[in-house]
């Protein structure tokens, strides 16, 4: 006779796989539709101006089709592991999906057709953000606890309901001129709620976990994050202020609180680093390359808000280039190579009876590392010259570096169907992911 | 060690995280094994409480343990006091790990 008991695990039930899914493999077609277009258009985006329905098109495609898309799939799957309770509401996570794509095709096509009726797809757009952020809000509330990246994602999706408000008053306001006396310094507080508030803040408290988890790093100290955050949020909320009432005189104050906050996530993720057991794979390359594109970003800004850099639409392109493109997107690349293979390995293998005659396969073999290590490296020339680009006006560079932009994604894409191809021959593309 | 024993590790010793490669006694995750006549209870620490393979790789040892148990019970306990740290890791898998 044999018996065996059951061990009490607290893992809370993940949704069907297809949740996260199909936000990672709509992620990356809009990587791959901003990089083509970017290769395609590079001579629109030198010395271009902030009402350029095309370029601000793209810059959406980018900032919501891929990292906010990416993002969205990520906590769909990690809120049963963060925050040990199953995803509220499923279901209107998977219709905010359609409205969201629906949403930011209307809203991006019209903008590139020269349409006057974007704001019909940007009300859809909202309204999905809207149902992510009630599945995400209803999801905490019920959490027994949340950790530190779990706090970290709290205050960011807080922040992405301002950024969208934000964003609203300014796309009213454009043609009007009625609620901000200074556009441009709404516009400011715009971006940096984006770029600081939103997209940063999730990736400083998902590196804390994924990041030392994958280089199986064990720190103790959270000090320099701690204090990252509180530096993070003072100089976001005085720039806020400052954009919106007044008058950008603060500027170089919260540039310096800002570029504190980086160095002291910085100084954090350097004790993972430091303690990591493991060899430097493309995940970990990745984040190396995301931590060295967002000092360039720091460094940038700071040189902007101090005015030791021209206040022009070439260096300000360099500056978003280098925070969307330089440390956002080789982060978000890095964690997602892990996370997808991981994701339907556990689904198609892991409630298999295996024997030390017949092992699972590993991982590593549901995608290809070598593909993945072209990819880094098409990466690396892709921030290094589109930033040269912009900040040297030169359209060689800039092309050069889009070209390479358009390898990165094109590979990426590739590697990803690789990974979800195995979900499909499988059919195993809607069942739910349960542990045995 | 006795052979029983021996086997029960050696049947542990196939039981591979799949992410990191490693068998569970090279990670460091076997907190206790008593093999008795009636029994055979093993102690299992994770790499962390939320890890999502947890279940996959308790069922693992189960599968593997059921294999070499014979009429003996076999008993899962998941253990988190300490919790584990990479410091755990054996001298071989740290090797394999940072060649």
């Amino acid at each position: 006779m044999s018996t065996a008991s059951a061990p009490p695990l607290n893992l809370a039930k993940s949704p069907p796989i297809d949740l996260p899914m199909r936000h990672f493999a709509a992620a990356a077609v809009a990587f791959w539709i901003f990089a083509a277009a970017f290769a395609w258009g590079t001579d629109r985006f030198l010395d271009f101006g902030f009402r350029a329905e095309w370029v601000l098109g793209l810059v959406h495609v980018l900032t919501l089709g891929w990292i906010t898309m990416t993002i969205f799939g990520a906590i769909c799957q990690l809120s049963a592991v963060l925050w040990e309770t199953p995803l509220a509401w499923p279901e209107a996570a998977r219709w905010a999906w359609w409205a969201f794509i629906l949403g930011l095709s209307g809203f991006v096509g019209e903008l590139w057709l020269g349409g006057s009726r974007y704001w019909i797809a940007a009300v859809l757009l909202v309204g999905s953000v809207g149902v992510y952020l009630a599945c995400f809000a209803r999801t905490m509330i019920l959490a027994p606890r949340l950790d530190w990246t779990a706090r970290h994602l709290a205050v960011s999706i807080s922040l992405l309901a301002a950024v969208i408000a934000l964003g609203l008053m300014l796309a009213w306001d454009r043609e009007r001129g009625i609620l901000f006396h200074d556009p441009h310094g709404a516009l400011i507080a715009h971006v940096h709620l984006a770029l600081v508030g939103w997209v940063s803040l999730t990736i400083v408290g998902v590196s804390y976990r994924l990041v030392a988890m994958f280089a199986l790093a064990h720190v103790d100290s959270k000090t320099p994050g701690r204090l990252a955050l509180v530096l993070t949020l003072a100089g976001l909320a005085g720039l806020t202020a400052d954009g919106l009432f007044f008058g950008r005189r603060l500027l170089p104050l919260w540039a310096c609180l800002l570029a504190a906050a980086y160095a002291a996530y910085a100084w954090q993720m350097r004790r993972i680093f430091s303690a990591r057991n493991r060899r430097i794979d493309p995940a970990l390359a990745y984040t190396l390359l995301a931590l060295t594109g967002g000092a360039v970003w720091v460094l940038l800004g700071v040189g902007l808000a101090f005015g030791f850099l021209r206040d022009d639409a070439n260096i300000l392109a360099a500056y978003i280039y280098a925070a969307l493109v330089g440390w956002a997107t080789p982060f978000i690349l890095g964690q997602v190579h892990k996370i997808v293979p991981f994701l339907v390995w556990l689904h198609l293998f892991g409630s298999r009876p295996w024997t030390a005659k017949s092992p699972p396969p590993k991982m590593t073999e549901l995608a290809s590392e070598r593909l993945a290590w072209v990819e880094f490296f098409a990466m690396v020339p892709a921030v290094a010259l589109g930033t040269a680009g912009f900040l040297m006006g030169s359209q060689t560079l800039l092309r050069a570096g889009s070209l390479f932009l358009l390898a990165t994604a094109t590979l990426y894409a590739v590697n990803t169907g690789l990974s979800l191809s195995f979900l499909i021959r499988e059919g195993a593309w809607t069942k739910t992911s349960a542990p045995r | 060690m006795d052979k029983d024993k021996r086997a029960a590790l050696t049947a542990l010793g196939s039981v591979i995280d799949p992410e990191v490669g490693l068998d569970v006694v090279t990670m460091g995750l076997l907190y206790g094994l008593e093999v008795t006549p009636a029994s055979v209870d093993v102690r299992l620490t994770l790499t962390s409480q939320g890890c999502p393979l947890g279940p996959t790789i308790i069922q693992m040892a189960q599968d593997a343990l059921d294999d070499v148990a014979g009429n003996r019970a076999v008993s899962i306990t998941l253990d988190w006091d300490p919790p584990w740290s990479p410091a755990m890791l054996s001298a071989e898998g740290r090797r394999r790990l940072m060649p």
